[in-house]
């Protein structure tokens, strides 16, 4: 594959490489790190890309490789004091059932690593359970497993399924009560 | 606790009632021990199957929200500077 085809087709996936990292890791400048080092690792072995096989899920291998890199150095370093922390403290979603981006962040830092990214790849980054289990490296059963996990305790942690999730808002209400 | 056909109801703060029914001992000296077990009301279990797919669409469309709107952003010139570089040290 010629260099400047290879260039423009990474090029494409940074915006999505830029979500899965942030998704992973929580935090936008540490998530832009572990993109930037992606790009190195993955320009330094353009040569065993073959072209028109799976560029997106070769570069999330990469990526996903060495954020469990950085992370398994990290956590001896520190005892993951971020999680820690995350761990400690509650969720409060808001009040009108709106949630920001904060919110998502942090019910996601909460979840087990291996449920997050199974659930991101599956749910967000649009891929099929297949595809994750290829990035992961694991059976295709152990992603179904990981996402319905996942997504049972996101849902408990953004408390998705209480009244005001589905219910009408406090505005829509007194519209109704107004009658 | 309100006392409610014999248990109690735990908890309303959800879409679901809880109902949790409280067996007394009594065990010598009025001393009481409890001894407690969740119950779900059967019109709901019939129906949770249907509400938790309902819960886990709306859980992955607030994933995906979320996913999309960082994807949307614009990329930093950073990476798309060391992609030149990177190009124009292998030439």
């Amino acid at each position: 594959m010629p260099d400047a085809e290879f260039k423009r087709d990474l090029m494409k996936q940074l915006p999505s490489l830029r979500a899965f990292a942030i998704s992973l890791v929580g935090k936008m400048d540490r998530a832009d790190d572990l993109v930037q080092e992606t790009v190195m690792k993955a320009w330094a072995n353009r040569t065993s890309f073959t072209a028109g096989t799976n560029i997106r899920a070769w570069l999330f291998t990469i990526l996903r490789n060495e954020f469990y890199t950085v992370f398994r150095k990290r956590r001896r370093e520190v005892e993951d004091a971020d999680g820690m922390i995350a761990a400690s403290v509650g969720v409060h979603p808001e009040q009108d059932g709106h949630m920001d981006l904060a919110d998502m962040q942090d019910a996601l830092s909460r979840l087990p690593v291996d449920q997050r990214e199974a659930l991101v790849l599956v749910t967000a980054s649009d891929m099929s359970y297949e595809e994750a289990a290829a990035v992961c490296g694991v059976a295709v059963g152990t992603i179904k497993s990981r996402v319905n996990r996942a997504r049972a305790k996101l849902s408990e942690l953004l408390k998705v399924g209480e009244a005001h999730e589905f219910g009408p808002d406090a505005a829509t209400q007194a519209i109704i009560a107004s009658r | 606790m309100e006392q409610f056909f014999g248990g109690r109801i735990i908890e309303l703060n959800r879409n679901w009632l809880y109902i949790k029914k409280v067996d007394w001992h009594l065990a010598g000296n009025e001393k009481m021990t409890m001894t407690e077990r969740d119950t779900k009301p059967p019109h709901l279990k019939a129906t949770s199957k249907k509400a938790s797919a309902v819960v886990n669409k709306a859980v992955s469309s607030k994933l995906k929200a979320y996913y999309d709107d960082i994807a949307g952003q614009q990329v930093p010139d950073r990476f798309i500077e060391l992609l030149d570089k990177l190009d124009e040290q292998s030439k």
